[in-house]
């Protein structure tokens, strides 16, 4: 076994795009804006950056929009792509050349343009070159899946259960309306969530996020040099990672009311970071609320309510913004909609904020330690990463 | 079991991220003795992750218990009803909905 | 002696009420229903189903010849009876056939089979008929023709049913045709297509027949024959001076006239109550006469065990209205409308390289820790043991609905996606959707079946794959 991450990368700098329908911005627009922010946050010259990771799925291949977009100078730079995972593997990647001690500053940076396609939705239409036989099954029906089986499993009646659900999204549009940088920024009702239309029987509107255009970016280095930057730099904690390979596909005991690479991953993630109870320890967590039954049982598999119990520790408000542990104070994926390759950086800039109490309306108190989780795939087969950081 | 059912506008625009929807009206049927309310919304779903589509659909709240019998903090009008939760019951008000309502889908609260 | 060995039929769960139809068009009304294929279904599908109804009890490995009669197949060019054989998942060194372009192409393939048994070429042969002609919109021919498949096993050991004459005749004459280019099929006036086409030859074709094996349509318990029609039909007791209990049911109630199955559709339904030592004449008709003169032996009470043709007249579902009906048979499309890219079209490599997996719902089971699993793996989920899997069939396995969502945005026709987990009963699972399901039945552990459908049809290319359906009976 290698040795933890713990305490070996710090963030100097930062930047998120305002996240939406940005018709009149294309990727470039989007990186510039997010790089800009990071490169004046830090304090930084763009010809400082010694190596770039750019996290895209489907605006651009190789790494040279980023060189382009950003004139940097002919220094290395991967295109990292792991579906929604994309842009923390982007940022996991750029962690770990600073701790080898290859690279002293570098750059990572997520983008998806996807309001150029003229169709809506993620794809999930099958790849040329496939045999076509499979059903076209688009994310809000695999999710669905999910929440089918944990009524079930759980002997939960359905409309309990969607309650459970909307509470999820009214919390997290309650979030995003505190935050300028979201896409949508508006509070709802309970009632309003709960008399959507049906998206993916059994999640409706409101259970599901939207499509936006974005851009995220940061800006790592060394502690010892962090130093010369800024004292409030962030610190990484610990990274995990799980990849699936469709045991829960294969394996007809997989139960789909968890996610095995959620618990693999937040496991890894725990360890590096000496964490013992997450509940106690972590203050606020970025998880990909893609859809709110992927919350409610994301929650449960990070540790943060038993299994079984999400719905009702949910209900108690202790995942709220002044709760216990604040779940997507930022506005999750609810409120930012999901440029694939721009969310985990997204994610991190709350969690960047967050710890140097410039949050603003969503600041928590004296926050000790933040986390942020992505979750790419389908129930049955997922890409995970969990990342935590502190002081 | 009785539940609380907090009536929100007609013919006002709900907006999420991912489209937005609104609700037509409120019916209170007659069934077997007994009166049910369901509602009837109008959806479009235009930017969500999952593509595009829109459709008219009901939802069924239950047996009206008690109608409109106060207010909540935000003003709107709060009724008591029985939710619906007997599958053969379900099917039978559903087929029943359908036949008078242009909806595609009876959701049951 | 030479005969049928197995009976199965498959008749499509939808029903279109002709009264239905006649409101569409301002018709008068019409009395009864006739069955549609779904929009997932054609006959090539409807063929399997019936080839699996009748293979029930049957080793499969014993099958040395596939033979497919339809007037619709598919492909001009390409054999669906191939397709059929791989689907059923017979043996690779096996006869096969396709029988096509008239009505009588289910009793031709029929005789065809029962000569090469005759003549040692095969052993055992299955012959499956299905159609899903296509009437032309508004006209009386949509009010008839109803979809389904009937299929039996011609062999020379267990015989149920004895093959003991056979008479034809051909009868050149344009009275119902479709042409290489018509989407539709065509005839020449009524009185003509009647009088000139079908009772000309069937008077003259009868009458040689009995002449030849000596007899008379009174020694038959059973006529099981071919008419144009409902009115036509009640006549041909009158005709054949037969007792009108004698004259096999024609099924134009409720099913409706189903092109080249009929016949062996009427013969299945025939074969449900039939006694050993009963004797059968069974008439087909299309550009000539094919006439058989059967009987029972007593091997019939060892293959009941069927859903043939009364398993599949209940349960039933109604088709709402006739748009839906148009949609489904290509009428009109709504395709048009839908707000996405084009699916690319499948990959004859991918298709081919995939082959056991699709069409035969092949798994592997590994031989180290017993896992079962679909798609088939190389390496063991479990316990990473390469390459060492026996293959298992999916296809015939009962299962279960293990959780389920409902895709209400996904496509134009089958509203709302019924996406499914199935766990296999001895294990297995995978992903697929359900097709012939009404969405208020839907439950998690409801028991469920597997069906070849037509998954999607690309630049005109169809492609097939298995689809869970509700358990049917």
């Amino acid at each position: 076994m290698g040795q933890s991450i713990r305490d070996k990368v710090a963030i100097i700098g930062m930047g998120c795009s305002k996240f939406g329908e940005r018709w009149d911005s294309d990727a470039t627009d989007l990186m510039v804006e997010a790089a800009y922010e990071a490169y004046e946050d830090a304090g930084i010259d763009p010809k400082d950056i010694e190596a770039a990771w750019l996290g895209t799925v489907q605006s651009g291949m190789t790494g040279q929009p980023a060189a382009a977009a950003l004139k940097l100078d002919y220094v290395p730079i991967t295109r990292v792509e792991n579906a929604c995972c994309t842009a923390t593997d982007a940022f996991r990647n750029a962690v770990y050349a600073v701790a080898a001690g290859v690279h002293d500053i570098v750059l990572a940076i997520g983008v998806e343009k996807l309001k150029d396609t003229g169709w809506t939705g993620l794809g999930g239409f099958g790849l040329p070159g496939s045999s076509m036989v499979e059903a076209n099954t688009p994310p809000p029906v695999q999710f669905a899946l999910a929440a089918t089986r944990y009524s079930y499993h759980y002997k939960i009646p359905m409309d309990e259960l969607k309650r459970t659900l909307a509470r999820i999204a009214v919390k997290n549009h309650k979030n995003g309306a505190l935050n300028p940088k979201a896409h949508f920024q508006k509070e709802i009702k309970l009632e309003q969530a709960l008399r959507a239309p049906m998206v993916a029987y059994p999640l409706g509107l409101f259970d599901c996020c939207g499509v936006s255009d974005g851009g995220a970016a940061a800006i790592l280095t060394t502690p010892e040099l962090a130093k010369k930057f800024r004292d409030d730099y962030v610190l990484v904690k610990g990274i995990g990672m799980a990849v699936g390979g469709q045991q829960g596909m294969l394996q007809d005991d997989y139960d789909f009311v968890h996610f095995e690479e959620n618990v693999r991953a937040s496991q890894m993630a725990y360890k590096e970071a000496g964490i013992k109870d997450p509940l106690e320890e972590i203050d606020h967590a970025m998880v990909h609320d893609c859809f709110t039954i992927t919350e409610l049982i994301i929650t449960e598999d990070l540790g943060f309510a038993p299994r079984g119990k999400g719905p009702e520790c949910h209900e108690t408000g202790m995942f709220d913004k002044d709760g216990q542990l604040a779940i997507n104070v930022d506005g999750g994926l609810k409120c930012f909609g999901h440029p694939i390759g721009a969310s985990g950086i997204r994610m991190i800039y709350e969690v960047y904020k967050q710890l140097q109490g410039k949050a603003g309306p969503r600041q928590r108190k004296n926050p000790k330690l933040g986390l942020t989780h992505n979750l790419g795939g389908r129930p049955g087969s997922f890409t995970c990463t969990v990342a935590i950081f502190g002081r | 079991m009785m539940r609380t059912y907090t009536h929100i506008e007609l013919d006002q625009e709900v907006q999420s991220i991912g489209g937005h929807y609104s609700l037509d009206k409120e019916v209170r049927m007659p069934y077997n003795g007994r009166e049910i309310l369901y509602i009837v919304g109008l959806g479009i779903i235009d930017t969500s992750c999952c593509g595009m589509g829109g459709c008219r659909y009901a939802i069924v709240p239950g047996y009206v218990i008690n109608w409109k019998a106060r207010t909540n903090q935000h003003g709107l009008a709060v009724s008591d009803v029985e939710p619906i939760r007997d599958e053969g019951t379900r099917r039978e008000i559903s087929a029943h909905i359908k036949k008078t309502e242009l909806v595609q889908v009876v959701d049951f609260h | 002696m030479v005969g049928i060995t197995s009976y199965g039929a498959y008749i499509p769960i939808w029903r279109l009420a002709r009264e239905v139809i006649s409101k569409e068009w301002g018709f008068p009304g019409a009395p009864g229903e006739k069955a549609v294929a779904n929009f997932d279904e054609d006959s090539l599908t409807m063929g399997v189903a019936a080839a699996l109804d009748c293979l029930n009890g049957f080793d499969r490995t014993s099958i040395d010849g596939a033979f497919f009669a339809t007037t619709t197949s598919p492909f001009l060019e390409r054999q669906a009876a191939v397709t059929m054989a791989a689907a059923t998942d017979l043996r690779r060194d096996i006869l096969t056939s396709d029988f096509s372009d008239s009505l009588r192409a289910g009793t031709q393939a029929m005789r065809a089979a029962a000569d090469a048994v005759k003549a040692g070429t095969a052993k055992s042969v299955l012959v499956a008929a299905a159609d899903t002609r296509m009437p032309p919109p508004r006209s009386q021919f949509e009010m008839l023709f109803g979809d389904a498949a009937a299929a039996v096993i011609i062999g020379d050991k267990d015989v149920a049913v004895e093959i003991q004459g056979f008479h034809t005749m051909y009868h050149e004459i344009s009275d119902v045709w479709r042409a290489n280019k018509d989407d539709f099929v065509k005839a020449w006036e009524d009185r003509f297509v009647i009088e000139e086409g079908f009772l000309r030859a069937f008077n003259e074709a009868v009458a040689d027949c009995m002449k030849k094996y000596k007899c008379k349509p009174a020694d038959f318990a059973k006529i099981v024959s071919y008419a144009p029609d409902y009115r036509w039909h009640t006549q041909l007791a009158k005709r054949l001076k037969i007792d009108e209990s004698q004259l096999q049911d024609g099924l134009f109630g409720f099913v409706g006239l189903t092109g080249c199955a009929h016949p062996l559709l009427m013969l299945v339904g025939a074969l449900e109550s039939a006694k050993p030592g009963d004797k059968i004449l069974l008439i087909s008709y299309g550009n000539g006469i094919d006439i058989f003169i059967l009987q029972v032996t007593e091997h019939i009470e060892k293959i009941r065990s069927r859903k043939g043709l009364s398993g599949h007249l209940m349960p039933k579902r109604n088709m709402p209205d006739y748009a839906t009906y148009a949609q489904w048979r290509g009428i009109v499309s709504a395709e048009a409308a839908a707000r996405r890219p084009a699916s690319a079209p499948p990959s004859s490599s991918a298709l081919w390289r995939e082959r056991d997996r699709i069409l035969r719902l092949h798994g592997g089971k590994c031989k180290n820790c017993g896992t079962l699993q679909y798609p088939p793996q190389r390496v063991c989920t479990r316990c990473r043991g390469k390459d060492n899997f026996e293959t298992v069939r999916f296809s015939d396995k009962k299962a279960k609905l293990f959780t389920y969502s409902l895709d209400y945005i996904a496509g134009s026709m089958d509203v709302p996606l019924a996406v499914c987990i199935v766990n296999f009963e001895g294990g297995g699972r995978m992903l697929c959707t359900m097709t012939d399901r009404d969405v208020s039945e839907i439950q998690v552990d409801m028991p469920l079946e597997m069906s070849f459908r037509r998954v999607n049809t690309i630049a005109g290319v169809p492609n097939y794959f298995w689809k869970c359906i509700p358990v049917r009976s």
